[in-house]
């Protein structure tokens, strides 16, 4: 979308490779001519699908008067519309920032989600109509920088930003909104249950300090770190397949659709109910140790809240997607914190604290084998499928991340210096695919085509010298 | 500008951790690592699961309702005791006789319970109705015990002690609340039945028990404050609580005073009998629990369920083969609750009490760990095959 003259654009976009004027089948939009706005539309929604059919790409331009007269009838509109949802690319020249953002808005109507790059002040209502706005810091001013959402310093870095960052916020925020519902619904509804069985008086099973620590300290770094430092393919593997981003629209893909969000609801239902069931069958029916003493509501609840802790905790543990010190240190320091929570709070005399009941009760639990005996039978039920079919998932069904954490997987393995800083693309590509990123390589890229071009074919690098990089995207390799 | 300048390394910025990109690796888990995973689980679960049964099949154990019999009430109830009330006496509590045949000899210890049914101890008005600073021996003032309503105090009147007169509402129950109020004190004691001529002259509510038949376990033997015999009897009362409870909690022992209204009675001269003898405000008959008393710290340990047992006594002699008596002076009233009490005989062992869930957890657990075993290994074949 561009405030340039027709012929101007027309070049531009062939030098940025948007359409490829010998190759592809281009339709200009006239506002004045023989042939009205609205019969050219029609005429080439025709020609484009034909031209789709033989497998031709097809791009059309159009300019700001022609696109007045489109926005002003609603019958022509809605037929733009369907042309511009079936090209491949567009270009519209001569319009002014108003109809920038109209033709964002347009496409947004539908309940899609646009992209809007500008550098200079006349892109700004598009960058704030597009629900993703990004700005060029620099060239043209600082306007567009700071009406967007998002500030590049070049063009280029576009890539990394939706291909690595925007699927890496995805992920990351899709786990955490979902992770945390499950949490809480787990421990809300064990809770509920226990009301069956205390006439409704609101009775809780845990003790009061541990309701409250519970999301404060028991299960929190484990989301924070799946919020914030959790990915599941490397950047770089990222950032040469660039594809893998498409897969995201998918609803069995690591995002909050509606099935993963039902899936997770279920997941803490059954969760629920075999965490409290099994407890009540185990232990509360059962109350008594092998000396015959009497073991109480707070040492049956603890014994609960050992089990829906370790079941929720491994549940997050099944949820990351990839594992670093962060990972393993969140999830042990979860029970850590929650083991010696207890231990001290229950160790505190009953002439100083107001809680006596819990007195020594931690201690008491730990040494009985009932509670031992259903903490482990009922993490093994409820983990151990999870796995099965987590592996049967992603060996026998999977879909192009997994292949592509496997391809990156091996590439990281053969070669010995791969590492999080490793310079691979310095020392160029590496000189075979692994069986796995053949396999990614062949399906079909975001272009229709396959990817090989740009692994395989691409030219040795000049020698190892980072002064010699140039630093911006301009290096002079065939423009 | 080519692919290849926008795949290349950017300017290092900031170190590893703030860049999120540490070192890491990925979870792939391999079908052979989880195959092995899932026999591994099977191997140690079934024999636990297995262990775990047998033991609960040794554990004996053997529970008689019994307030189904004579229906007991406070309104509607037998003479079974007399209690002392200034000049007069008054009787209340029936005797209960239920009998049972014990079919295999018993080792000691052997544990005596009661249960109950319908008896919502994890109510939460009542689990909180006491006060610990009572229990521990520290210092309180009336105003601390406002959980303990309606049981903190006696209600309206007054009381005359020595010259003085008080207010019956100042002067709180030690221990004050619900949960000591509804404290559990029928006496349970079990007898030996020679032979059945006489277990047949033995109706539920005897009074007199015929000569000939032994008592094993004499359920109200012992001080309430030591938790001593009295009577030298073949079951033992100290070690029912958990120690923490008998060393650390329940340290009090307050005596009747001025201030406070206990189960210790008093000594000195006053104008209400109730409080001289150490009942509950008109309710003759009615002991406040003592809080040294063993039987009251396992009744205030909060029973998770409405169906609860709690230990009673523990033999400390062999029980044979033959018939038994359990002889029950009620004075616990479940009939208007709508509740039920049980006698239980019972043995222990490892696991605690008969525990067939934790058992068959186990197995089933083993059993589905295999089954999955074996359905991975043969569908990994036969994807391989593919």
């Amino acid at each position: 979308l561009t405030g340039d003259k027709r012929e101007t654009a027309v070049n531009i976009s062939r030098t940025s490779r948007l359409l490829n004027p010998t190759t592809d089948h281009v339709m200009h939009i006239h506002a004045t001519g023989d042939k009205p706005v609205e019969t050219q539309i029609d005429t080439y929604i025709r020609e484009t699908r034909e031209a789709k059919s033989r497998g031709q790409k097809a791009s059309f331009i159009v300019d700001g008067a022609a696109l007045e007269k489109i926005l002003a009838d609603k019958r022509i509109f809605s037929s733009f519309r369907e042309l511009g949802l079936l090209v491949n690319s567009a270009v519209c020249c001569r319009v002014t920032p108003l109809q920038k953002a109209s033709v964002v808005a347009m496409f947004q109507e539908l309940g899609n989600t646009c992209l809007g790059v500008g550098d200079g002040a006349n892109d700004v209502s598009m960058i704030q109509e597009a629900r993703v706005g990004i700005g060029i810091m620099g060239l043209e001013g600082s306007q567009a920088e700071r009406a967007s959402d998002y500030a590049l310093p070049r063009f280029r870095h576009l890539r990394r930003l939706i291909a690595v960052h925007g699927r890496y916020s995805l992920i990351r925020n899709s786990a955490l909104v979902q992770y945390s519902f499950y949490k809480n619904l787990v421990y809300s509804l064990v809770q509920v249950y226990f009301c069956f069985y205390n006439a409704y008086s609101g009775q809780t099973i845990f003790d009061s300090w541990v309701l409250i620590f519970f999301n404060m300290a028991f299960t929190f770094l484990p989301p924070m770190i799946m919020g914030m430092f959790d990915f599941d393919v490397r950047d770089k593997f990222l950032m040469q397949h660039p594809g893998l981003y498409n897969e995201l629209r998918s609803p069995f893909a690591i995002r909050m659709s509606r099935v993963s969000s039902f899936v997770w609801l279920l997941l803490a239902l059954w969760h629920s109910w075999v965490i409290y069931y099994g407890t009540y069958l185990a232990n509360f029916t059962q109350p008594f140790r092998y000396d015959g003493r009497d073991a109480g509501m707070w040492f049956d609840g603890t014994t609960l809240c050992n089990t829906l802790l370790l079941v929720v905790n491994a549940q997050a543990a099944l949820a990351f997607l990839s594992w670093t010190w962060l990972h393993v240190a969140s999830l042990v320091l979860s029970f850590v914190a929650y083991y010696g929570f207890i231990f001290m709070y229950a160790a505190v005399p009953p002439e100083v604290s107001g809680v006596a009941s819990y007195y020594r009760v931690p201690e008491a639990v730990l040494s009985d084998g009932s509670s031992w005996g259903s903490f482990f039978v009922l993490f093994f039920a409820l983990a151990v499928p999870q796995m099965v079919l987590l592996v049967v998932r992603r060996r026998f069904y999977s879909i192009r991340m997994h292949d592509a954490r496997v391809a990156d997987y091996e590439r990281k393995r053969r070669l010995p210096f791969m590492d999080a800083d490793s310079d691979d693309d310095k020392r160029g590509s590496p000189t075979s695919n692994s069986e796995a990123e053949m396999k990614l390589l062949n399906a079909a890229g975001p272009t229709g085509q396959p990817q090989q071009r740009e692994v395989v074919s691409r030219p040795p690098p000049p020698p190892l010298d980072r002064s010699s990089a140039a630093s911006d995207g301009f290096s002079g390799h065939g423009l | 500008m080519s692919a290849e300048a926008d795949a290349r390394p950017e300017k290092e910025f900031g170190n590893a951790f703030f860049q999120a990109q540490m070192k890491h690796t990925y979870a792939q888990v391999s079908p052979q690592a989880v195959i092995l995973c899932l026999f591994v689980i099977a191997v140690v679960f079934i024999p636990v699961g297995a262990a775990t049964i047998i033991a609960t099949d040794a554990v004996f154990e053997w529970s008689d309702r019994y307030d189904h019999l004579n229906r007991c009430t406070h309104s509607n109830h037998g003479s079974a005791e007399t209690h002392p009330l200034g000049n007069s006496t008054v009787a209340s509590g029936c005797f209960t006789n239920v009998g049972f045949r014990l079919d295999q000899t018993l080792v000691p210890p052997i544990y005596i319970y009661y249960r109950m049914k319908g008896f919502n101890q994890n109510y939460r008005l009542y689990a909180k109705s006491f006060n610990e600073a009572q229990l521990s021996d520290r210092d309180y003032g009336l105003s601390d015990l406002d959980d303990c309503d309606p049981k903190k105090t006696p209600t309206d009147g007054t009381i005359t002690i020595g010259t003085e007169t008080k207010a019956l509402n100042t002067i709180p129950y030690a221990p004050c609340g619900q949960v000591p109020w509804s404290m559990f004190n029928d006496t349970i004691s079990l007898f030996r039945v020679p032979d059945e001529a006489t277990a047949a002259a033995i109706s539920q509510d005897t009074p007199v028990l015929p000569s000939g038949v032994t008592p094993i376990c004499v359920g109200d033997a012992f001080s309430r404050s030591t938790n001593k015999p009295t009577v030298a009897t073949g079951c033992v009362k100290e070690g029912i609580a958990f120690s923490q409870d008998v060393e650390s909690r329940f340290k009090a022992n307050p005596s009747s005073s001025a201030s406070a209204w206990t189960g210790n009675g008093y000594t000195g001269v006053t104008d209400n009998a109730f409080f001289n003898e150490g009942y509950y405000n008109n309710e003759a008959g009615h002991r406040i629990p003592l809080i040294p008393d063993e039987d009251f710290m396992v009744w205030s340990r909060i029973a998770p369920l409405a169906d609860f047992r709690k230990p009673y006594r523990k033999i400390t002699v062999g029980l044979q083969r033959g018939l038994y008596l359990w002889r029950i002076l009620e004075r616990f009233d479940t009939t208007s609750l709508g509740a039920e009490k049980y006698a239980v005989l019972a043995t222990t062992a490892w696991i605690g009490t008969k525990n067939p869930t934790l058992g068959a957890l186990y197995l089933t657990m083993g059993s589905i760990s295999l089954v999955l075993a074996f359905g991975f290994v043969g569908m990994y074949i036969a994807r391989s095959k593919e």
